[in-house]
């Protein structure tokens, strides 16, 4: 019985003394800065869309797709002051994937919420959500499995 | 009405004990006493889903059944009708012989009072039962073809059984590679826990023959707390239901119960052995993420494609625990351009001890034990863990590996152990061979509760091969 979230959560809280680092920067830019200046910037679907094409730069997205993705997956969360700050530092300290939990998990739900795997990884056509991943609803509940292999085997 | 015997819970261990009973016993009363109610799957995925007209979690009600204040370590049960076969990910390899023989091979706790050559024929009778999928050959000894072919392979798996031939298998499963007995074909959703195409055994889909057996008196919402004991045995049984206490009476009492209100049950009932209750855990489960270079990990037909036996078994257990290997088929993707599906996931589950600092106890709400896992890990399965990532690295050099990650170690693995351990007497158990109570001899103690060590495999089929056994010999 396996919870993904809840394994990652885990691996991710190893980097947590490197993100201290991190957030630990940008507090000391923040006094750079006037505080007015974060408060009066957009919330955190505006930071995450831009961080969706950033790490998805290499496909075509369906811009709608993206805004309804990053509706969808906000649905509930504030855009309290530290989420914005939050979400607008993972943007602009340019973190990866493999560098934050919150990352890798908007990146990698996006792709299974998308017709991507659908359409078998193909990366000429354009991208369009299919509406958030649940493995109970979506059409491709996991893409390793043979089912989806375009090749099946006699079984 | 006095009952030839009265059984608690309707699990794995029961169920497989009762099946058996039955076949041998026709005539015979039985009154099942079972905590929860019928949920059906549907009912279940309905909720998983959404769709019903509530706001039920699934599998959730457990929580309040126990105290556990080690937040940092949870354990998972179903409590309604069938049990954990409702919630179980249908892992069944049998243990290594080696696994009922700590003491003689590594000098490590106790060994079993019961070895596997004697389990040989309840394990394959259990597997034929649940129609597990398998492949030809395995690292333990079988005697016969599993009852379905087995799993598919995804690229990488078919790399590590070439080179490890029986320590690298297909893992033999309960989630049917064929369609049978009203279950359907694996689609490997990994979403096991309610499976979407009723592909996994559970007691609902392949056992409820058992149930509808006239000589069965099934009631729900009975709640056991306590038996009516003498120095030698149990005369009456306690349950409430509906708010009314109730009680009743048999020949045999059947604990069939998860380690926690077994155990709970037995320590309300004056049960003095300082062993009851002692060393319940579980597996340490620990996921390796490996990153493949230029090769997808595509294609497996099942939730766990394979086990690894390269690190279980050797003289090495004398000081670090054996290590089971499942290959996840999990959605562990990479959000990397082209790299999508190249990753592999490993659980490594790390065989641990029972402790004295781990142990189940009542708490001052009558049906409500306590779970303290004071001790917690032991350095046996923590520095085995540190091994095996010395190890990995060579042993996976077959294959196109960038780079091995490594999450903290899981929360729960579904498998609660221990308790009520077998043995050859009083100084050193709880139960005998046969799982029955060493004072208290007409009392069973059945299921994972019994266990004299944990090994590093799954424990369900051995717990249902022990029930077969016990109910063959004894009655």
């Amino acid at each position: 019985m396996l919870c993904l979230c809840t394994l990652l959560t885990s691996f991710f809280k190893m980097k947590r003394r490197k993100l201290l680092k991190i957030l630990g920067s940008v507090a000391g830019g923040a006094i750079l800065v006037p505080s007015g200046l974060y408060l009066a910037t957009p919330g955190i679907k505006y930071f995450a869309e831009k961080i969706i094409y950033r790490h998805l730069g290499y496909l075509k997205l369906d811009p709608g797709g993206v805004s309804q993705y990053v509706e969808d997956y906000f649905k509930g969360m504030p855009d309290s002051f530290a989420n914005t700050i939050r979400w607008k530092s993972y943007y602009y300290l340019n973190l990866k994937t493999k560098d934050s939990i919150n990352i890798y998990q908007l990146i990698r739900c996006y792709l299974l919420s998308s017709d991507f795997f659908q359409y078998k990884m193909d990366t000429k056509r354009t991208i369009k959500y299919a509406g958030l991943y649940d493995p109970y609803k979506s059409p491709v509940a996991n893409p390793f499995s043979y089912i989806y292999l375009p090749d099946k085997r006699n079984i | 009405m006095k009952y030839d015997i009265i059984v608690v819970g309707t699990g794995f261990a029961s169920t497989f004990f009762l099946k058996k009973y039955l076949e041998k016993n026709p005539g015979k009363t039985v009154l099942v006493l079972e905590r929860g109610r019928l949920f059906p799957l549907m009912e279940r995925l309905k909720i998983r889903k959404g769709d019903a007209a509530t706001s039920e979690k699934v599998n959730e009600a457990y929580r309040k059944l126990f105290i556990n204040q080690h937040h940092e370590k949870f354990w998972k049960f179903s409590p309604d009708f069938g049990g954990s076969s409702n919630c179980w990910w249908a892992c069944t390899p049998r243990f290594m012989p080696s696994d009922f023989k700590m003491k003689t091979l590594y000098g490590i706790e106790q060994d079993w009072p019961i070895d596997y050559d004697v389990l040989d024929p309840y394990y394959e009778e259990a597997e034929d039962i649940m129609s597990i999928s398998g492949p030809k050959e395995t690292p333990f000894p079988r005697k016969k073809d599993y009852p379905l072919p087995p799993h598919l392979f995804a690229p990488p798996d078919k790399i590590l059984h070439e080179k490890y031939g029986t320590q690298y298998i297909s893992q033999p499963t309960a989630r049917a590679s064929r369609a049978i007995k009203g279950r359907n074909q694996c689609v490997a959703s990994s979403t096991c826990t309610e499976c979407p195409v009723n592909a996994k055994f559970t007691i609902e889909n392949s056992l409820m023959s058992v149930y509808e057996n006239p000589a069965v008196t099934l009631e729900y919402n009975a709640q056991v707390y306590r038996l009516t004991t003498t120095d030698k045995a149990a005369t009456k049984i306690h349950y409430a239901k509906d708010n009314i206490e109730l009680e009743a009476e048999a020949d045999y009492y059947i604990l069939g119960a998860n380690p926690f209100f077994n155990i709970n049950i037995l320590l309300n009932s004056g049960d003095k052995n300082p062993l009851t209750g002692v060393g319940f855990g579980e597996q340490l489960g620990i996921q390796a993420l490996i990153d493949l270079k230029d090769m997808s990990n595509a294609g497996g037909s099942t939730w766990v494609n394979a086990n690894g036996y390269m690190l279980y078994e050797g003289d090495f257990r004398k000081d670090y625990a054996g290590c089971l290997i499942e290959t996840n088929n999990a959605t562990y993707i990479r959000p990397e351009e082209g790299k999508w599906l190249d990753i592999m996931s490993f659980r490594l589950l790390f065989e641990d001890l029972p402790q004295k600092g781990n142990y189940i106890t009542t708490s001052n709400n009558k049906f409500i034990p306590e779970a303290v896992f004071n001790a917690g890990r032991s350095q046996y399965a923590l520095k085995a863990f540190e091994e095996a990532k010395k190890k990995l690295p060579g042993i996976l050099s077959c294959l196109p590996v960038e780079q091995i990650r490594y999450l903290y170690p899981h929360q729960n693995e579904g498998h609660i152990i221990g308790g009520a351990r077998m043995g050859t007497s009083e100084e050193n158990s709880v139960v005998d061979k046969y799982m029955v109570h060493h004072q208290y001899r007409n009392v069973l103690v059945l299921g994972a509760s019994s266990y004299t060590t944990y090994s590093p495999s799954n424990p369900t089929l051995t717990l249902c091969a022990l029930s077969l056994h016990t109910a063959d010999k004894l009655f």
